[in-house]
């Protein structure tokens, strides 16, 4: 078989779940805290009652939106040399980044780590090494620059400016909706001040994040209002969590998730119809024994997995949690739980693994792991592609040549065919006095390596000294304006 | 029903999660006019104390805390009114705690499990509820005098409204006269230590551990 499949959810499955989110919008609703954002939707035929913010959709209102939504669509980078495909056929898996953390694990030695809050530094060297993780797609904001938190500053511009100019994979910003503007101009100025190729070709993505049970807060709704404005990508995010803010039974929680990413869907398409949009999850479950909603876990795993499902139905591109360790340092738990969380939602189609790099429960960042998980995704990638079984590759010829007790080494097709099998980077496969004489590194040790290499000799594509010139002077402007 | 009568309903009814007879305890002790603050401290705070117990000892957890709550406050809800008409109150125990989560966000499970948990402890819990504006909780600090003050945010960008919080404080001149608590996701020590905030908590027990702590010191 090739491009293995797996499936969490049945088609009966999905369709209850379906049935049950249309049951929940429509006879609970959800609470939209925009004023703009109600009005956009009772003149779609939704029922708002005012005196609570409550918007009942019907059916036929998400139906609408889902029709309008691009089944596919082509995330731009910066440079044109990164573009990403989102699709929603299950034919394409994206691996990205997840954020946003607020501190980074700094790799001291084996087995020795100091975890600190984040800085724009910190920024600017996580955006390098994605950019340089050739098997990374496209990124997110990581972590938040703490540094800037007091000072008298835009710190999402500056956030935005560390990223940019450190890598030109296609970017999902943490927004703040009263800088959309500013974003757009950032990127107008990338495209040199064509506004056009700006509004044609963005890279810069916006996203919301929904308060469940059932709530768009005011941000949420701004930014899906400014999104369409401007022709900039909109993702609906949920964040969930099973038995707290969702019901304690995984298939309840996806009835939440899904009816609130279907909500944010539905209010990004009336804005704009036909704009690029994302069906994200964020959501998990909740360890009681902890009291921490795990994003290393199986329940992660099997809701992005069904999310990427439910994304397959609705025909929009998602992009689902995988990839997060709950570790507090790359270690055999970071290894363990990326690859299950990166592995299922893949096997099931997800456009996008959102979680490279992310550990600690999505709150730290750790530059080793994700180079790890680089070296990861192609093993990933190759064992899903599964092998092809023919009457070339039977190899029965060859066998029938080679004979009983022969060697197939010095075969043409061995020689060709040779460079098909994976050789990871980071995961060494020498034997044991092999590794020893090759130095005798662990695997921390070699992702740390790379991390220094990537810092000292990578340089993501520059952007023109003219365009970042006019970039720093919107900053600039913009940080004048702060009271 | 005597008291002790009721007293062990009420702590019975806490510890079986059931609000129905919590709340009819409540009833029979206003038509009683039994000594209602005894009937907070024997029964229903009993109750949810040794639920609590049972938590720290992992025997319970989050869902049993927080349904042992609910049937708490079916009950205590309905007493409070009464010992307000009789200008009563069932004590400070280990002092006002206000709580909240911070201007501009909106999430409030995590903030409202560290109040229940804080009841739980002893403290006189105020919660005020999610998206407070800076200046409301300070308002609160000045009229409600409590001893710690807890905003929660869970978002980056809300999280600096932590550090105006302890700026507006300073300025209204009632900074020391309160003991201010940080948390959310994004919280870090860090951060506390920077603003100035006097506790940070990772989570409920944390605060609880640590607010303990601070108020028998």
């Amino acid at each position: 078989m090739r491009n293995l499949k797996a499936d969490v959810l049945s088609k009966g499955e999905i369709g209850l779940i379906h049935e049950g989110s249309l049951e929940v919008l429509s006879e609970v609703g959800i609470k939209i805290a925009h004023a703009g954002a109600r009005s956009i939707m009772e003149r779609a035929g939704c029922t708002v009652d005012e005196s609570n913010g409550v918007v009942r959709i019907p059916r036929d209102v998400i139906n609408g939106a889902l029709k309008s939504a691009p089944e596919s669509w082509t995330f731009s980078s910066r440079d044109g040399k990164h573009d990403a495909k989102m699709v929603s056929d299950g034919s394409r898996t994206n691996f990205m980044n997840l954020g946003m953390g607020t501190k980074i694990c700094h790799y001291v030695s084996e087995n020795k780590f100091d975890t600190r809050d984040s800085t724009i530094p910190d920024i600017r060297n996580i955006a390098k090494v994605l950019d340089a993780c050739e098997n990374v797609d496209l990124v997110t904001q990581p972590v938040s620059a703490l540094d800037l938190m007091d000072k008298r500053c835009v710190r999402t511009l500056h956030e935005a400016e560390a990223m940019i100019t450190n890598t030109s994979k296609p970017f999902l910003l943490d927004p703040d909706p009263r800088y959309v503007d500013s974003y757009f101009d950032i990127m107008k100025a990338c495209y040199s001040g064509d506004e056009e190729e700006a509004l044609k070709k963005p890279f810069l993505m916006v996203g919301g994040c929904s308060s469940s049970p059932l709530q768009l807060d005011t941000p949420f709704c701004e930014l899906a209002i400014k999104a369409g404005e401007y022709n900039m990508p909109f993702m609906s995010m949920t964040m969930a969590m099973a038995g707290t803010t969702s019901p304690v039974t995984l298939a309840g929680t996806m009835v939440i998730h899904n009816s609130e990413a279907l909500a944010g869907i539905t209010l990004a398409q009336l804005v704009k119809p036909g704009l690029p949009v994302i069906y994200g999850s964020c959501t998990t479950g909740f360890d009681f024994m902890t009291d921490t909603a795990p994003f290393g876990s199986p329940e992660n795993a099997l809701i992005s997995s069904a999310s990427s499902q439910m994304s397959q139905f609705y025909g929009v591109p998602c992009i689902t949690s995988g990839a997060i360790s709950d570790s507090k340092c790359p270690d055999f738990q970071s290894a363990q739980e990326a690859t299950l969380n990166a592995l299922l939602p893949a096997l099931n189609g997800t456009s996008n693994v959102f979680g490279v790099g992310l550990i600690e429960l999505g709150m730290t960042f750790s530059l080793e792991q994700a180079v790890m998980v680089n070296d990861m995704i192609p093993l990933i990638r190759h064992a899903l592609e599964g092998f092809e079984v023919s009457s070339e590759t039977l190899s029965i010829d060859a066998i029938k040549e080679v004979g009983i007790g022969g060697e197939f080494i010095s075969r043409p097709e061995t020689m060709a065919g040779m460079f098909g099998h994976t050789h990871p980077e980071l995961f060494d496969r020498n034997m044991y006095e092999g590794w020893k004489n090759t130095g005798g590194k662990h695997t921390l040790e070699l992702a740390h390596e790379k991390v220094q290499s990537i810092l000292s000799e990578h340089v993501a594509t520059p952007i023109e000294p003219g365009n970042l010139k006019e970039i720093q002077n919107i900053i600039r402007e913009a940080d004048k304006k702060v009271l | 029903m005597t008291q002790k009568d009721l007293n062990e309903r009420a702590k019975k009814a806490v510890m079986a999660y059931d609000q129905k007879t919590s709340a009819e305890v409540a009833k029979e002790a206003i038509a009683a006019k039994v000594d209602l603050v005894n009937l907070i401290q024997e029964g229903y705070t009993a109750g949810i104390q040794e639920v609590g117990d049972l938590y720290q000892a992992k025997k319970l957890f989050l869902p049993h805390i927080m349904s042992a709550a609910n049937a708490m406050n079916a009950g205590v809800n309905l007493l409070t009114p009464e010992l307000e008409k009789s200008g009563k109150s069932a004590g400070e125990g280990l002092g006002k705690f206000v709580i909240c989560t911070i201007e501009g966000d909106i999430h409030s499970i995590g903030k409202d499990i560290v109040a229940i948990m804080l009841k739980v402890a002893g403290f006189n819990v105020v919660n005020m509820g999610r998206d407070i504006p800076v200046k409301d909780i300070v308002a609160a600090v000045k009229s409600e005098k409590p001893k710690a003050v807890g905003t929660s945010a869970l978002m980056t960008s809300t999280m600096v409204n932590q550090k105006t919080f302890e700026e507006l404080l300073k300025e209204e001149g009632v900074r020391d006269k309160v003991i201010t608590n940080i948390g959310g996701a994004p919280c870090t020590q860090q951060w506390c230590d920077e603003i100035g905030a006097d506790v940070y908590s990772e989570n409920a027990t944390d605060c609880v551990n640590k607010m303990v702590a601070r108020v028998k010191m």
